[in-house]
């Protein structure tokens, strides 16, 4: 297809899809109301010979169906879902064209569904019930139709930033893990600091280079974060279609809120208090990197994934771990040629090992 | 851990290059797997019962536990009229492109400009031929069902898109290469896709006739030489039905492990013998037909999904021709009317060389009301691939 044409297409399906995003809702009466003001049906009209309508048709789904994956936001992909659904009954074809799900993206399609039955998003979960049972997709193989045109400009879906997934990006970038990690490592800066000074109880002021409670403070920032986002999706997901629902499940839906972000916070807060409350403790110990969490935290798998983290993994290791354990994958997302990363499997240490390990490290540190 | 076997490995194909090709994998596996993750009545042929909507909304309720108020509450809202962006009656013809779209939907500026061109140059209604064959193809079949209810495909089953290319020797300098498009299940055979791909070379006759043109025979050399291979995967699949077939891929093969060309062990099977859900293939990558000793045509599989329920469901007619290049016949070069059956070379009455000729005009050109030969020149029975079209 003409590739001013298909340019054209991607941008009224991202103008629709960032009105929609203003709207700051997942709600399907946000998103008809934004389709009929631009008047989206019409994009199927005009004279056009079968053949090229089918492909026409086609290449319209295809766009749109980027929008319904990773690594777009909640409230985009609902919003693709949603221009899915209106392309999928305006078009012209008779038959209808299909919508292409590929084998390798049914595993977000459920996830989705599940997720928007969990956050009671009644309409969404309905609009997707019907497609399934108006037979409006096919079960492929791959997304698209393959060719071998390897000559020819192939044009990559580039990915929308705007409409991306906000909160990995931060999330992969200071993790649990890795705060606990710079934790540590002022823990240990102090003390060496304090080892080398006149005064062993603190730093000589020479030495004060450093903001002392940086890494506090750090923490704070996350935290305060965390509590933005979790307001921000609080705020997304309220308008529910009707008022009366309100009532009766509003509890539960408080329940589903407690979105990742959330956790996120109270595993901060976790490490926090034990970090801080535990400093004294430690320090007499010199068990710098004593890390189990507490038995709250069991069920998740964090929990697990910091038990058994290898305790001589560098930083720099370990904060790549984490950011494969977090958000990266779906940066990765559809743009990579389908790659999971897995859990890293670590051995785990024995408590010999560590007092074996960890005595020529004193000597280098003292 | 189980995730951590990577997708490949467990039949899921994903994009060895992106956009170009996939992975390898099974292609029986594949409608196993989606059949294991979709509810049967996804993916079902069912034809949607008059109270569709009233089922679905039940169904739907049930599902969420929600009671009939909300869920009709919900199916109001969702409701397809929330989609139209005109008043009821107020709906402009849908060939028309609506001038107060035009603002808002930048594709539509797009098609008006080029509709408004092709109005002003085109006559109109125009419709090409080859255009209107492409469409035919397409839609004959759809939702097409035997009235043998054993004829129909079943609920689950694959259907494989093939693009097959003309070999280079047909090739004219194009964007589109010369191909042919076919469907096909994945419980059928190799042979049978063989039999359906229409190539020039099994429709030669060889042969010089000129002396005695009522002894041209009538057998094409499809009937002659019946030897053919795919190659998929690493794998020749070589056509073995008949007595008289030969392994075609064996000098290969045998060239292959001559002098250690670096070439992994490349097997073979019987290509009768092999269903589409047998093969391990890639999606997008370029496989091989070959016939006629040397004939050559690039094979990709394009698409393999589930069967649909407005798929043709009447499985004798897979394999499905879907799209054809147009062959230009070879019209005779005096009448200018019939198709050519006869091509001649060194012809001391021929303005060309080669020229072609209908049977009528070759033979009161060539021979005198005897039939005894006039002149000098070489005659080739010949079949035109247009006659197919
Ligand atoms: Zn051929
Ligand atoms: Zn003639």
């Amino acid at each position: 297809m003409d590739v001013n044409l298909e340019h054209a297409l991607k941008n009224d399906c991202k103008t629709l899809l960032s009105r929609f995003q203003q709207t700051e809702s997942v709600r399907y009466e946000e998103f008809s109301t934004v389709w009929r003001d631009m008047k989206f049906s019409t994009i199927f009209y005009g004279k056009l010979q079968p053949t090229e309508m089918r492909c026409f048709t086609k290449e319209v789904l295809s766009i749109a169906t980027y929008y319904f994956f990773p690594p777009y936001s909640f409230q985009i992909r609902v919003g693709g879902l949603y221009l899915l659904y209106g392309l999928y009954h305006s078009q012209l074809c008779d038959p209808k064209e299909k919508i292409r799900i590929a084998l390798k993206d049914w595993e977000e399609v459920v996830k989705f569904q599940h997720d928007i039955v969990n956050a009671q998003h009644y309409d969404t979960a309905y609009v997707l019930k019907k497609m399934f049972s108006a037979k409006a997709f096919y079960f492929t193989a791959m997304p698209r139709l393959l060719y071998y045109r390897t000559k020819q400009k192939v044009n990559k879906h580039a990915v929308c930033e705007d409409f991306r997934e906000r909160t990995w990006k931060i999330n992969s970038l200071v993790t649990e893990d890795s705060l606990e990690e710079i934790l540590n490592v002022h823990e240990h800066y102090q003390k060496m600091k304090c080892a080398i000074s006149r005064d062993k109880t603190q730093p000589d002021r020479i030495l004060r280079l450093l903001t002392e409670d940086f890494p506090q403070e750090l923490q704070n920032t996350i935290s305060s974060f965390n509590r933005w986002l979790d307001e921000q999706k609080k705020k997304s997901t309220e308008k529910r279609p009707r008022e009366k629902q309100q009532e009766d499940d509003g509890e539960c839906e408080d329940m589903s809120r407690e979105t990742e972000a959330s956790a996120r916070a109270r595993m901060l807060a976790n490490i926090k208090s034990r970090s801080f409350s535990n400093v004294a403790e430690a320090s007499k110990s010199r068990r710098h990197r004593q890390a189990e969490l507490g038995s709250s935290e069991s069920g998740s798998d964090h929990g697990v994934q910091r038990k058994s983290s290898t305790k001589r993994k560098s930083l720099a290791c370990r904060t790549k771990l984490a950011q494969k354990k977090s958000g990266v994958k779906q940066e990765v997302g559809m743009e990579t040629a389908g790659q999971r990363f897995s859990m890293p499997v670590i051995s785990e240490e024995s408590d010999e090992e560590r007092a074996v390990n960890r005595p020529p490290k004193k000597k280098r540190l003292s | 851990m189980a995730q951590v076997v990577a997708e490949s490995d467990c039949g899921i194909p994903a994009y060895e290059y992106q956009d170009i090709n996939s992975t390898v994998f099974h292609v029986g596996t594949l409608a196993k797997l989606w059949k294991e993750r979709l509810p049967a009545d996804v993916y079902s042929f069912e034809e949607p019962a008059e109270d569709s909507s009233a089922q679905h909304d039940a169904v739907f309720g049930a599902e969420m536990a929600l009671n009939c108020e909300t869920v009709e509450e919900i199916s109001t809202l969702c409701r397809l009229d929330t989609l139209k962006c005109y008043p009821e009656g107020e709906s402009p013809d849908v060939e028309t492109i609506p001038m107060d779209a035009l603002d808002s939907l930048s594709s539509l500026r797009i098609r008006k400009t080029k509709q408004d061109y092709r109005e002003q140059t085109i006559s109109k209604d125009y419709l090409g031929r080859h255009e209107n064959y492409v469409h035919e193809l397409e839609s004959h079949a759809l939702g097409k069902k035997s009235t043998n209810p054993e004829d129909n495909i079943e609920e689950g089953e694959l259907v494989l898109t093939v693009n097959i290319l003309y070999p280079a020797i047909f090739q004219v300098r194009k964007r589109v290469k010369p191909h042919q498009t076919v469907m096909i299940l994945g419980s059928q055979k190799l042979t049978q896709l063989r039999d359906a791909i229409c190539c020039q070379s099994d429709y030669q006759i060889t042969g010089e006739f000129s002396n005695t043109p009522d002894l041209a025979p009538e057998h094409i050399s499809k009937d002659h030489f019946k030897s053919a291979f795919f190659y998929f995967d690493g794998v020749f699949y070589s056509d073995m039905r008949f007595p008289e077939c030969r392994d075609l891929s064996k000098t290969i093969i045998d060239w292959t492990k001559s002098n250690e060309r670096g070439y992994e062990k490349f097997q073979t099977a019987r290509m009768e013998n092999t269903t589409f859900c047998n093969l391990k293939i890639k999606v997008g990558y370029p496989y091989l037909y070959c016939h006629q000793g040397d004939c050559e045509h690039v094979v990709i599989f394009t698409d393999i999904r589930l069967a649909h329920r407005d798929d043709c469901r009447d499985k004798t007619m897979y394999p499905l021709l879907m799209r054809k290049h147009w062959v230009l016949s070879r019209k005779c070069f005096v009448c200018k009317m019939y198709i050519a059956r006869w091509v001649t070379n060194q012809d001391s009455f021929a303005p060309a060389d080669p020229c072609f000729f209908c049977d009528t005009c070759f033979r009161m050109l060539h021979y005198d009301k005897q039939g005894n030969k006039l002149g000098e020149f070489l005659a080739f029975p010949y079949v035109d691939l247009g006659t197919f079209n």
